[in-house]
């Protein structure tokens, strides 16, 4: 594992040396908070963004989710020339298997499922999208789709995973910038609900979370001069000169 | 030389009896030693604790502190079917926290709490999963048992602080050197005022 990440299992041994215990007898208890801490912190501080291939099924016209699924970032097809197209998502889309569509077909300007815009029918707007479109079935652990191009084959999925399920041990980690978030929130949860600890560690510890989660956020969104250069170059077009 | 109960017992019945014990002694070694075994299991929970007061501003009972002071160090344990019975009891602390460490040659166990199950579904509903995703290897403690979790057989070393009783007479008693001579006083002060009563001849049995 290379510096840019460090394993949970470390971040609990390293808080229990924080707080001076000399045993691991609380390890598994601080493993179990870790783990909801490192879903906390991946939701929208580092963001563990997984892209995956996956086959769309022919006969359902959809994928079956991944089990660390969060949520998605983008959906996509891989274009000839290595980049990717974004397909559209659309709320029309029919969740329901088996659903019957009423026959015989309606006219085409209520069931107008022909062109879609691809072809650029006039007077018919804009917003459309030629790759396809993509609804999320959250009752089916699915995403729908739909495409007028020809069936859709494979798609590129890229998601928020909540950075653990379908791992285990040292594959279970957190980006090095997270790891004070990581054992705050630690350390905050553990304490939270003992009646026995004053209320000021409580706030404390609470705030200290907030804290080092902002630094993290800090941390990952640096943003460098090179970067900055290319985005202020992208505003530079020829234009003919008047 | 390290200590043992005897030793202590010897040394605190030399002092009552005035440097010599004859046979006639009315206080047998057997008796301080008792004695001693329950000044010494005072004294670790009294200094764990106290330790955990002084260290801690939390009031949270698994911040207590444990050092080496009253470990003891059982090597070579065999287990099998998941089982080894530990040669002395542990002491009893919160978070089984009598038991300082379980460990072979090539792993080191972590506690997990005691689910209430069998060796292979010990584990309570609770910790369940994180057991399976820590991918590391537990122990739990059922009376004098030790249990692993995911192994059937292996050769464990434990350190954990015995309860006195369990010792052998002869045993190294683990207490650290500066609390033999108080374990002393306060049985000779116990044992200076059993002396001083007056011993009643009268048999109250009789009609």
């Amino acid at each position: 594992m290379s510096a840019q990440f460090v394993s949970l299992e470390d971040v609990v041994n390293e808080l229990l040396v924080d707080e001076g215990k000399n045993t691991q007898a609380e390890f598994l208890r601080y493993y179990n908070i870790g783990l909801r801490g490192l879903k906390e912190l991946n939701f929208d501080v580092v963001r563990m963004i997984k892209a995956v291939e996956l086959a769309v099924d022919s006969a359902t016209n959809t994928i079956t989710l991944p089990t660390d699924y969060v949520k998605f970032v983008n959906i996509a097809v891989l274009g000839s020339d290595g980049e990717l197209h974004y397909l559209g998502r659309k709320e029309r889309l029919n969740l329901v298997t088996g659903a019957t569509p009423p026959t015989p077909e309606s006219d085409s300007n209520y069931y107008d499922n022909v062109d879609e815009g691809v072809y650029g029918r006039y007077g018919f707007g804009g917003g459309n999208n030629a790759n396809g479109y993509y609804r999320e079935n959250l009752d089916n652990d699915t995403i729908e789709f739909s495409s007028i191009t020809g069936q859709l084959e494979n798609i590129i999925l890229e998601y928020i995973s909540d950075g653990s399920t379908g791992v285990t041990g040292d594959d279970i980690k957190v980006h090095t910038y997270a790891q004070e978030a990581l054992a705050s929130f630690i350390y905050w949860k553990s304490i939270q609900r003992k009646r026995g600890i004053n209320a000021n560690e409580k706030m404390f510890a609470r705030k200290e979370f907030y804290n080092q989660k902002r630094l993290a956020r800090a941390r990952m969104n640096t943003f460098t001069k090179a970067e900055a250069l290319q985005a202020t170059r992208k505003a530079f077009k020829q234009a003919p000169k008047l | 030389m390290a200590t043992t109960r005897k030793k202590l017992a010897e040394q605190v019945l030399r002092i009552i009896e005035g440097g010599n014990v004859s046979d006639d002694a009315r206080i047998d070694i057997r008796e301080v030693m008792v004695l001693v075994d329950q000044e010494r299991d005072s004294f670790i929970r009294q200094l764990i604790e106290d330790r955990f007061y002084t260290k801690s501003t939390t009031t949270n009972k698994s911040e207590l502190e444990i050092t080496g002071d009253f470990v003891s160090l059982e090597t070579g344990l065999s287990v099998s079917s998941n089982k080894v019975e530990l040669p002395t009891q542990p002491i009893s602390l919160p978070n089984d926290m009598g038991i300082i460490r379980v460990y072979s040659s090539t792993t080191e166990y972590v506690r997990m709490p005691y689910g209430g199950g069998t060796s292979t579904l010990n584990p309570s509903p609770l910790y369940n999963d994180t057991v399976t995703k820590s991918g590391k290897k537990f122990w739990y403690i059922q009376g004098t048992d030790l249990y692993l979790y995911q192994d059937s057989t292996a050769t464990i070393n434990v350190s954990y602080i015995a309860v006195s009783s369990s010792l052998s007479d002869t045993a190294t008693y683990p207490i650290p050197a500066d609390l033999e001579s108080v374990i002393v006083k306060n049985l000779v002060e116990t044992f200076t005022v059993m002396k001083g009563a007056n011993e009643d001849y009268k048999n109250d049995n009789i009609g």
